[in-house]
């Protein structure tokens, strides 16, 4: 379990405590222990179920796929328990949130120019929730604002992201409601303050929110089978008519204010949901995927009427479900992997390999899809099959780096290259919230050229900012956090790793890196590539007047090419 | 309001130019034959990211076109405070194309606006085209044939990715092979003694455009930086002694190893663009860093950043044995849905600007004269409104600029401002395209030395047009 007193600890941000830790059980369970009525029979009870993490390589993997890796101590703890205990552990964690610690630490909205981009970071570093973390990153990567388009808006943001983690473990269409009405999508997709149309100017509505909630938040261009995969002919899912039928909806809404205009909107309107101004709504008839909102109707029902619609439709599940697996655990997931996801979503429900149960039962349960998504057989069998395992996005890779090495000190807002991590020639290629474009670093599609993968039809999002172009920057980035803090922790206070176990290890270039093999890649380095780091470990010789700082050398070395080697890059 | 038929439209846009036509006497009667390779030639993608709105780029300058625009989007011409004296909207501040076909035109007259100043100057000198209303057909269309459900259309018509990919790779999101890459392979098939690794060259992220079979998007690194291994080539990191040195120089080999010895697709291909990545970056960057620098200054933007990289990069042409290449720029910027006024001016800026740069550069390297560069963009947008911004659309605009280019002309069409014409979809006025991207980069790949069967090959929808290539060069 992954509970602790430190981790606990990075929640006190700039010196305000958020919330008491343990405890916090402030609603209807998410999960719920096996009982006598879910629990497998006894016979079956004997042997444990696949999701028991029963070595050290498995509670490692795990912790890659669920969350953002851990520490010796973690991976320790995890050995002889069940994935869906963590899990149900995980959902039970009080929400790290980012809205009230930028009000506490930020006194106007002029200050907060890239500094809630920062929060995510160090809460991705540090935070103790980290399934949630993760999930609200994924939900981030789909339903897509970018802070390029907020630059002193981080309250704006930061309430965006609260959704997010509010909903991780929530329901579907709670939150494309809390989306829909959100300041930051509003202006992102710009239908803040996105009038009726005009007969006399020939002024029709802003399309642009329609357009992309249908094509990315919820059903897609194509219609779907429950498997993902499209259905025979690949029939659109809907035409201009619709989208020019749909953007009447998102028509009147302003943000909270005594009218509908810019100059009586209220100070903190950027933080506080859209407000409906139905004088500035369109009254005519709003047709789209088969239904139709009669005229006359008001805002707010008219965006219920519509949301329900799109949220009921048939693509979601699978369409959300292949790109939350994507997110966490494959990059081109099987279709009878999607499709049982894809059913939990429908269910609201999913019952764990030893009895434990997930989601309330209502449609489209995120607690449910997530845990279907980690305990699925084919993330827990042996089996390493050639086309299975995900391409590791940047953001991940320096979370565990992070976690694995319980780095302390962090403070990314004080940090200049955590300003901006998305440059691929010196950073990582990619920052949090920070997407070029609604679609958001890389598409779910996505296959790449010229490659093995591409060749045996995967998709392969994350080779879209993994690839020849920014190799190099990585390399460089992780370079200057792995050596210059070790080197000189008073000139580079930050950011500061605890290498005690790899030292002690140091002299021996094989127990270490056996020891890095499963605590970065759950074992999964090639006896060729080990044998090679080993050598190249063993090259640096320890000298007897210089004993620690050999030693250290050595583990920066062997970390060096740890985390540029194909098994951490992809999880597996 | 009288309008061709469609067909005969396309007919007479091109006939006015086949008499002096290379590119068309090259698809009509060269033998199946290699690509021609002689000499130094370059095409130069530049991609619009989010659509960018046709009817804000080429502006109408006659009056009564000007007031039809105006009052069809109200919104927009407001957001640029058109009626302000010093507006870049108003009537009299439009900067005027002259055009030399102005005669297909019925008295329509264009231009453009004064952040795309050196879009105008190369234009009035003969030296940039202007393509109207192009985008992705399979055949010849308009909008009865879509009313009526006979028209073959392209997938996926208003989405950004999908057109993004259609517009580089002439097929939706998940397409691998563009056809800049392709026309890349063509070269490095003819051409034996051809550097394949510096074929095709992106400024920016490797995007479907130039994927090919064989060649595929080598990034280069920002203007004039010297790349290294930090870990090492920096010898403070892992110490100053022998055996430290030794470790540095295994520890090298490793970053730049390329074959993995596991089976897993995903591994293999990581591996193999990390080694080859940070391999070719450095040796890359070590040749651009010895070379002499450029006198031309590029403006301090991404793109102006970009194209400074391109030039950079076409100064080595010789050092690098490519006397082919395509390359890659992109910016982002153009979905105006709202704030259009601000927004697409300051794009607007930026190309112009590094459009200005980058022609300097080449008349500096004496290469202008053998680079096309172009534009590409997910879509045009709509005409009418939506208030201060515009939507998706399907049919836009674009630019052909270079040395050889048979400039201060329109090619293809530019449909009168009347929601009527049969070339516009719906009551929003987007554009049905009335040149396929096909026509149009069939005629930038002839130019640079593909011939008629290697052309079909990449641009199978060709032959549904009555003409296959335009005669902008």
């Amino acid at each position: 379990m992954i509970t602790s007193i430190r981790s606990c600890a990075a929640i006190f941000i700039a010196g305000v405590a958020l919330s008491a830790c343990g405890g916090g059980d402030d609603g209807a369970p998410l999960a719920s222990a096996p009982t006598s009525g879910t629990a497998p029979p006894p016979a079956a009870a004997q042997a444990k179920p696949f999701t028991d993490l029963a070595t050290r390589e498995e509670a490692a993997r795990f912790l890659i796929q669920a969350g953002f890796g851990g520490t010796d101590a973690q991976i320790d703890a995890m050995v002889g328990t069940d994935a869906a205990d963590w899990i149900a552990a995980q959902m039970a964690l009080p929400a790290t949130t980012t809205f009230d610690t930028m009000l506490a630490t930020y006194p106007t909205r002029d200050d907060t120019a890239r500094k809630h981009s920062s929060l995510l970071w160090q809460n991705f570093l540090t935070a103790d929730d980290v399934l949630r973390q993760r999930m609200m990153f994924a939900l981030s990567q789909i339903f897509v604002i970018s802070d390029n388009s907020f630059f002193n808006e981080g309250f704006t943001t930061a309430h965006y992201t609260d959704i997010l983690t509010d909903q991780a473990f929530g329901n579907y269409r709670v939150m494309i409601e809390d989306i829909t009405y959100s300041p930051a999508m509003g202006q992102y997709l710009t239908y803040f303050r996105n009038r009726k149309g005009d007969a006399e100017t020939g002024r029709m509505p802003d399309e642009n929110y329609a357009r992309e909630l249908l094509q990315l938040f919820s059903i897609g261009l194509v219609e779907l089978n429950m498997d993902g995969t499209p259905k025979a002919g690949e029939p659109e899912t809907y035409d201009n008519e619709d989208i020019i039928g749909l953007a009447k909806v998102f028509t009147g809404l302003s943000g909270a204010g005594t009218s509908f205009s810019y100059h009586d909107l209220s100070e903190d309107w950027r933080r506080r949901p859209l407000q409906m101004f139905d004088d500035q709504h369109s009254p005519l008839e709003k047709s789209f995927l088969g239904t139709t909102i009669p005229a006359g109707t008001l805002g707010e029902a008219s965006i219920t009427q519509a949301l329900d619609t799109i949220a009921g439709h048939d693509n979601v599940a699978p369409f959300l479900s292949r790109q939350l697996i994507q997110r966490f655990t494959s990059s081109s997931p099987s279709p009878d992997y999607v499709e049982r996801v894809a059913q939990a979503f429908e269910a609201g429900r999913f019952e764990a390999p030893n009895g434990r149960a997930f989601g309330t039962g209502a449609r489209g349960d995120f607690a449910a899809v997530i845990a279907a998504i980690l305990l699925d057989e084919s993330v827990h069998d042996d089996v390493q099959a050639v086309n299975e395992g995900k391409v590791r996005e940047p953001v991940l890779k320096f979370a565990h780096y992070s976690r694995a090495f319980d780095l302390s000190n962090i403070n990314v807002a004080d940090d200049y290259r955590f300003n901006d991590t998305s440059n691929p020639n010196d950073r990582l290629g990619q920052h949090p919230l920070r997407s070029p474009s609604v679609f958001n670093y890389y598409r779910p599609g996505y296959v790449t050229p010229v490659s093995e993968s591409g060749r045996a039809g995967l998709t392969a999002p994350e080779f879209q900012i993994v690839n020849d172009g920014s190799a190099l920057g990585y390399s460089n980035f992780l370079t200057n956090y792995i050596t210059a803090p070790a080197d000189d922790p008073v000139g580079n206070p930050g950011f500061q790793p605890d290498f005690t176990r790899e030292l002690e290890l140091a002299d021996d270039p094989q127990a270490l890196i056996d020891h890095l093999d499963i605590k970065l890649t759950a074992g999964q380095l090639s006896e060729a590539t080990k044998a090679e780091m080993v050598d190249v470990v063993s090259t640096l010789l320890i000298a007897a007047d210089e004993e620690q700082t050999d030693r250290q050398d050595r583990v920066q070395l062997a970390l060096i090419m740890m985390m540029s080697s194909g098994a951490f890059s992809v999880q597996n | 309001m009288a309008f061709y038929n469609r067909r005969q439209f396309l007919t007479r846009s091109t006939l006015g130019f086949a008499g002096a036509t290379m590119g068309l006497s090259i698809l009509a009667n060269s033998p199946a034959r290699a690509a021609n390779t002689g000499g130094y030639k370059a095409l130069v993608g530049i991609m619009l990211k989010g659509g960018m709105d046709n009817n804000d780029t080429i502006l109408p300058t006659d009056e009564p076109s000007y007031n039809a625009l105006k009052s069809l989007r109200q919104g927009i011409f407001d957001s640029h405070h058109a009626d302000d004296a010093e507006s870049s909207r108003h009537l009299d501040n439009i900067l005027p194309l002259n055009i030399q076909n102005a005669a297909r035109f019925n008295g329509r007259q264009f231009g453009v606006p004064r952040e795309l100043a050196s879009v105008q100057s190369m234009f009035n000198a003969g030296e940039l085209a202007v393509i109207g209303n192009v985008g992705p057909l399979l055949d010849s269309v308009d909008r009865a044939d879509i009313e009526t459900g006979r028209a073959l259309l392209p997938k996926r018509i208003f989405s950004h990715n999908d057109q993004q990919s259609t517009w580089m790779a002439l097929g939706t999101e998940g397409t691998r092979r563009g056809w800049g890459g392709q026309i890349a392979d063509a070269v490095i098939r003819s051409d034996a003694s051809h550097n394949a690794l510096y074929s095709a060259i992106t400024a920016t992220s490797p995007d479907v455009f130039l994927a090919g079979e064989t060649a595929q998007a080598f990034r280069i690194p920002g203007m004039g930086r010297e790349l290294q291994i930090d870990a090492v080539n920096k010898r403070y990191h892992l110490g100053y002694s022998d055996d430290a040195d030794a470790a540095r120089a295994k520890l090298d080999s490793f970053l730049r190893r390329q074959s993995f010895d596991q089976d897993n697709l995903f591994r293999q291909d990581f591996v193999r663009q990390s080694g080859r990545g940070i391999q070719n970056q450095i040796e890359y960057s070590e040749r651009a860093t010895r070379a002499t620098p450029l006198t031309t200054m590029f403006p301090y933007t991404s793109l102006g950043g970009q194209l400074g990289g391109i030039a950079q990069a076409m100064s080595l042409r010789g050092e690098l044995s490519a006397n082919r290449q395509v390359f890659y720029a992109a910016s982002g910027g153009y979905d105006t849905h709202d704030s259009q006024g601000e927004d697409i001016s300051r794009e607007h800026a930026q190309l112009g600007d590094a459009l200005a740069a980058f022609r300097a550069a080449m008349i500096e390297i004496g290469e202008w004269d053998n680079v096309l560069v172009f534009t590409m963009s997910d879509f045009g947008r709509s005409m009418v409104g939506n208030g201060d911004g515009s939507d998706h659309g399907w049919g836009g605009h674009h630019f052909v600029a270079g040395g050889s280019v048979r400039g201060g002309h329109i090619y293809g069409d530019i449909p009168e401002i009347d929601l009527a014409h049969p070339q516009y979809t719906d009551e929003r006025g987007r554009l049905i395209p009335t040149t396929s991207i096909e026509q149009h980069a069939a005629a930038l790949g002839a130019w640079f030395g593909l011939d008629s069967s290697e052309l079909n090959a990449i641009f199978p929808n060709l032959s549904r047009f009555e003409r296959s290539a335009l005669t902008f060069v």
